[in-house]
Formats: structure tokens, sequence, C-alpha cells
């Protein structure tokens, strides 16, 4: 079913049904393979033994609130189960067989006292009825709109004591409707509801932004004679049929780790009967399989097809073969049958090292964490090195057909996201020259020089419509360079704009490479004798450029046209960001307190501060604001 | 080996599996009642692990009509 995970061994098994004394990243090892919802049960139940006596290293705890109109109950192992293999320890609370509205209203202190940090509403298509209206248009477009007004009211239900963000679900047409050829012709019948529902939905979570499940989709990849199970539905009121429980929580576990900054951005392709049929070191280039003619090349040139519909996504593409350097970059770049070309790739790694320093390379060059990468290799002894060396990097299992590949590694869904902005599509380029300023640092001796030569400028805006989704992806995903990794939806976002008690900053960085896109945001609060820093993040691909220095000038400014003395800041730290550990130390603030759990509070004093002027010339429009 | 005991040995690795029971003893006779956590979805489970293992396929009416072990025993032998 999910084809892209390797398969467990008998030993692995084995290892699952007595996990006494295991720690939790041998239960995290463990869940990379795939699982029933038995081997799920086995491995949340090892995690509880675990909660009780060492602790939780590692682990992002995640409370999910899961709301369902039918049977539920039975995901509840399956979710934390998978929770491991996304390095998440999942607490559910799950509501069954009852109206979302209503249990909102009755069971309003237990949700309280749970705390969830996400709610998923789980409603199937006998939720909503959507009884065919066949031939009547105006009352198939009231019935749709009846359902998405229900989905408007449980929201505002969930808003009024909840700021937590939302999973909806798409529906699947209930196979018990009448559904023909025809009906692409008719309104109202079943099918048509249910698109026009889903299409309703789809508006709506646009602008609440939250977050989609599209269970229309995962049914249809599987189809939808497996996706529901009619037996299942009579004896037991289960939406969808019990084996696909695995399937549906590996995809809503996916949807909930992007709200807690766990994204894939990253794809790293090998060359040798990867990117292209053969080894071009023994073959030569003019032997390749590329291109038509063969069934292997065109699937290798499908494959470098997918690898540029996701750069175009803003996914970062990298190179990582074992190779000699000059022959297999002279076939990349003049193979005339190559979809990809040079530019399209942020950085190459080709040599001889074993894969995993390499990754761990790429890792440095890009400034992104080893768990956004995706590892794309025909080998399975290089798979294996990495899943082994680098549990944190995602390795599809690939069929030995490589006109099989893409649709299992399509189906793994890998690279999803909470929305998609310009910023997105721009990354990719973005990354490619930073892999270049890094080769330009190589050749300058000293760092000034080398900062000169980049011929910066910041640009800073309060936060605004426009940057509006783009700075809470921001906040939601970024976890080195972040002081204390409060998350903020888009509405907060949306709020924080308007307070005129706060202010708020979006900084872009362009230099002589080219735009690097939003690298930082800063909310911080006016107090009555100083500016208190509640958020402070930026991206890592500019750490080093003086970024930091020149905001701190910008807040010291502010807080004297304020009339503020200080300004103050917090570090809360996690398991990412210790790289901020002395980051209010550095720039000269005074320790003023400490709380258990490491964290420590700063101050500086705004008299006698001297503006640190990195080299970066300052577009101000926060000083308009 | 007699087969109706080898049903009943195959079945209890079932149920010590579903139930996460490994010590459970069980016989013809046992009811939801007298085992820890068989309950109505637990009764789904098991068909499940049972219809893999006997590579067959049960009806609704025949699932909801499960009250003991013996019951199970039947509907494998029918």
């Amino acid at each position: 079913m999910m084809r892209w995970l390797p398969q467990p061994t008998a030993s692995d098994v084995e290892r699952t049904r007595s996990l006494g004394g295991s720690n939790v990243a041998d239960l995290v090892r463990l869940a990379q393979y795939e699982w029933d919802a038995g081997g799920l049960r086995r491995l949340a139940a090892g995690l509880v033994e675990i909660q009780d006596s060492t602790g939780q290293a590692g682990l992002q705890a995640v409370r999910v609130l899961l709301l369902s109109n039918s049977t539920a109950r039975h995901l509840k192992e399956t979710l934390i189960g998978t929770g491991l293999r996304h390095g998440l320890r999942v607490d559910v609370m799950i509501s069954e067989y009852e109206d979302p509205e209503v249990l909102l209203e009755r069971d309003r202190d237990g949700i309280a006292a749970f705390g969830p940090d996400i709610v998923v509403l789980a409603m199937d298509v006998h939720a909503f009825g959507l009884r065919p209206a066949p031939g009547n248009p105006e009352v198939a477009a009231a019935i749709a709109e009846r359902a998405i007004d229900r989905l408007r009211v449980i929201r505002e239900s969930i808003a009024s004591s909840l700021k937590k963000p939302v999973v909806f679900q798409t529906l699947t047409p209930d196979p018990a409707h009448v559904r023909l050829h025809v009906d692409r012709l008719i309104p109202g019948s079943h099918a048509d509801l249910v698109g026009r529902f889903n299409a309703g939905l789809s508006e709506f979570v646009k602008s609440s932004g939250d977050l989609v499940l599209d269970v229309a989709m995962l049914s249809e990849r599987i189809g939808q004679e497996v996706w529901y199970s009619a037996r299942h539905w009579a004896l037991a009121k289960y939406p969808f049929a019990p084996e696909n429980a695995p399937l549906y929580a590996e995809h809503l576990v996916r949807l909930v780790a992007l709200k807690f900054g766990k994204s894939r951005r990253v794809l790293v392709l090998d060359l040798d009967n990867t990117m292209w049929g053969g080894i071009v070191g023994d073959d030569g280039k003019e032997n390749l399989l590329l291109g038509p003619g063969s069934p292997v090349g065109e699937a290798h040139c499908a494959l470098q097809a997918m690898a540029k519909e996701l750069r175009d996504r803003g996914i970062v593409l990298c190179v990582s073969s074992k190779n000699e350097e000059s022959v297999a970059l002279d076939a990349f770049r003049t193979h005339p049958e190559m979809v990809l070309v040079e530019e399209d790739i942020a950085a190459f790694q080709i040599n001889w090292t074993d894969k995993a320093a390499n990754l761990q390379a790429l890792s440095e060059i890009l400034s992104l964490g080893l768990d956004s990468f995706v590892f794309l290799d025909d080998n399975p002894a290089e798979r294996a090195q990495i899943r082994f060396a680098l549990p944190q990097v995602a390795v599809p299992e690939l069929p030995k057909d490589v006109t099989e590949w893409i649709p299992v590694f399509q189906s793994a869904c890998y690279f999803e996201a909470t929305g998609f902005t310009a910023e997105d599509r721009d990354r990719a380029s973005y990354y490619r020259a930073d892999a270049r300023r890094t080769a330009q640092l190589k050749s300058f001796a000293r760092q000034e020089d080398y900062l000169q030569s980049l011929d910066m400028e910041l640009q800073v805006n309060p936060f605004d419509a426009v940057g509006r989704k783009r700075i809470a992806q921001l906040i939601s995903k970024s976890n080195q360079f972040n002081l204390t990794t409060r998350r903020y939806s888009e509405a907060d976002v949306a709020s924080a704009e308007a307070d005129p008690r706060r202010i708020t900053m979006q900084m872009r960085l362009t230099d002589t490479f080219g735009d690097n896109g939003m690298i930082g945001v800063v909310i911080a609060d006016i107090g009555t004798d100083a500016l208190e820093i509640d958020t402070w993040l930026m991206s890592c691909r500019v750490l080093g450029r003086g970024v930091p220095e020149a905001t701190l000038d910008l807040l010291v400014a502010r807080a004297r046209e304020l009339g503020k003395g200080f300004v103050r800041g917090v570090y809360i730290p996690t398991k990412k960001n210790m790289m901020v550990a002395d980051h209010y130390r550095n720039l000269g603030f005074e320790l003023t307190g400490k709380r258990p759990g490491g964290e420590t509070a700063w101050e500086l004093s705004v008299h006698g501060y001297q503006d640190k002027k990195p080299p970066i010339r300052i577009r101000d429009a926060v000083g308009a604001h | 080996m007699d087969k109706q005991a080898d049903v009943i040995g195959r079945l209890q690795a079932i149920f010590r599996e579903e139930l996460d029971l490994p010590n459970l003893q069980i016989s013809p006779q046992s009811t939801p009642d007298d085992v820890d956590g068989w309950d109505s979805l637990a009764t789904i489970r098991i068909v499940a692990a049972v219809e893999r293992e006997f590579d067959r396929e049960f009806e609704a009416a025949q699932i909801e009509s499960i009250r003991s072990v013996s019951d199970l025993i039947s509907m494998i032998a029918a």
C-alpha cells in the first residue's frame, strides 16, 4: 500500500513484540518501515512504556483532537505509532458519533483540559448526506452551500475557545449513490454535490488559513473501491476500510508535523541509473539510456521532468553521485536529452566519499537540516546506508523497474506544504545563489571583504497583507535561528499587523547574487519602558551576514523614537535552536534572569548604545508604521 | 494434529496478538465477558486477522452474531 516505505523483516517484526528496554531512537528507527495497524499499535505501546520511565528525548509532543461523525477510536494507536515515523509523540483525544458542533459545546471543559495543538475535523460524506437532486442546479448549489455553512459554524465554535489550526477533510463520494458516466453532464448528481462541496471547502480553507487533508485524493490514489468497505460501514460505521488506517494516519500526521515546522524541502538525486540509465564512467556519455527510443531512457527523462516540476514548487534539487566529477558533469551539461540543466541544481557532490558525508555537506552548504532531505537512489545498498546513518533523511524504496518509480515516489507526497507563495516558487534559485556565495566566500581571505563584496541591501517593512502568508510560513517553519519558537497562524499574523501596541518587521535581503527573499521576522511589544521582543527569527540561509546586527540597530532606533530606555528579549531553548543560545549576549545584552528549563531573559539599555553598522544598506519602512 | 485443537491454537495466537495479551488462554467457551478488551471493535480486528490467517471472508451478519470463540470456530469450519 505505502510502497515508498521499506518492508520490515521478520526480525523487525519480532523486535516490535518485545520492545522492553528500547529507547526513543530505536522506536523511531523501527517506525520507518511500513507497518499495519497491529505493528503501529505495538510501537505505540512501546512508547507508552518509555513515557513512564525515561522521558521523551528527541520527540516533539503534539496533542491532536480528532472529531469524527462515525467510528474513529481504532485510529488512536495508529496515529501514535505513525507519529514516531515523523519524530512526534502524538497524544490523541477522539470524539465519535457526535456532531462536532454539539460536542464542542458539551465538552468545552474536557477539550480545554486536554489542550489540543491542532483539531482534525474527520467528517466523511455520511456527515453531510448530500442527497442527489438530479437536474436541479439551484438545489445542488444550496445543498453544497449548507454543508459549507456547517463547517463555518464548527470553525467559529472552535475559534471561540481554541486559537489552534484545524485540519478539514475533503469528501470522497458515498458509493451507495447512483454514479454514471452521464453524471458529468447532470447538475445535482451525488458526484456533482461532492465536487461542489470540495471546491467550497477549498475556498473556505484558503481564507481561514487552515489545512486540508485531501481524502478525495487519497481515495483516488488507491481507488475508491479499495478505500471504502461497505461491510465495515455496516458493521461498525468505519468511514473507510480499516486496512487503510495506516495510510490515512501517515498523511494526517505529515500535515500535523508541518504545523510544527517539519517539512521536506530538498531532493537529492543520484546520477548513474537514477538521472540516466547506465554508468557514465563505464559506458560513456554516448551510450547512456536517456530520452526517446527505449522505455528505460524515457523513464529517466520522466524522472527528470518530475524533479523539474518539484523545483518549480520550490523544492531544492541537489546531486550526490560516486563518479569522476569532470566526466559526470560533462554528461550532465552536454547530453542532448537532459531535461534538467545545471541551473536547476543548487549544489553538486560528485566524488568517491560515502553518501552520508555528501548529504551532511549539502546540509551545511544549504543551511537546511537533514530532516528536510529526501534521497533518491537506485542502489539498495546506498539507501540502506543512508537509512542507517541518517535516519532523519527520507529514503524512498523504489521498485526494481525504473518505469515504475514515479507513481511510488509521487504517492509518498513527501513535499507536502501549507500553501504556495511567490517565495516558494523562487526558493530553488535562492539556494543556488547561496551555494555560489559559499564558493565566493572561499575566495576571500577576510570575512569583511566578502561581506562588502556582496553589496547587501536589507528592506524592512511592517507586516502587510502581501507578506502575511510567507510570514506565517517562516513563523511555523523556522527552528534554528528562532529565539522563542512561538508559532502563529496567518490570522495571528494579521492581528499583530493591526495591533498598535506591537512593532512588526518583515525583512528581505538582496545582494549581488540576487534576491534572498524574506529572511527575517520580528514582533516586539511596546512596553512601558522597553521594547519587549516576542519573536525574532531569521532564515539560516543568511547566517553570518550581519543581519542580526542591522536588526538590532533598527530596534534600538525604534525604542529611542518611542522614548523607551530598553530593549528586552528572552531565549526559550528547544532541541533545535541551540545556535542562538548566546544571541543576546553576543549582541551586548545583559542577562537579567534564568528560569528552570533553560529559559533566559536579556536586557539592553539604549543609552550609549553604539550602532553596529554591518555592511548592509537599510531601506526601512517600519518607521513609517 | 487434531483439527479442532489446531484451529483453537491458531485462534489463540490471533487473540493474543490483537488484544495484546501474550499469556491469554482461550477455549471454545470464552466470550467477550471473560476476555479483557474483547469489545465490538476488537471483534472486527480479530475477524480481520482470522480472515487473513484462514484465507476466508465472512459476512457482516455472521460477524455481528459472534458471541463466543466457538461461534468463530463454526464459522471457520463452515
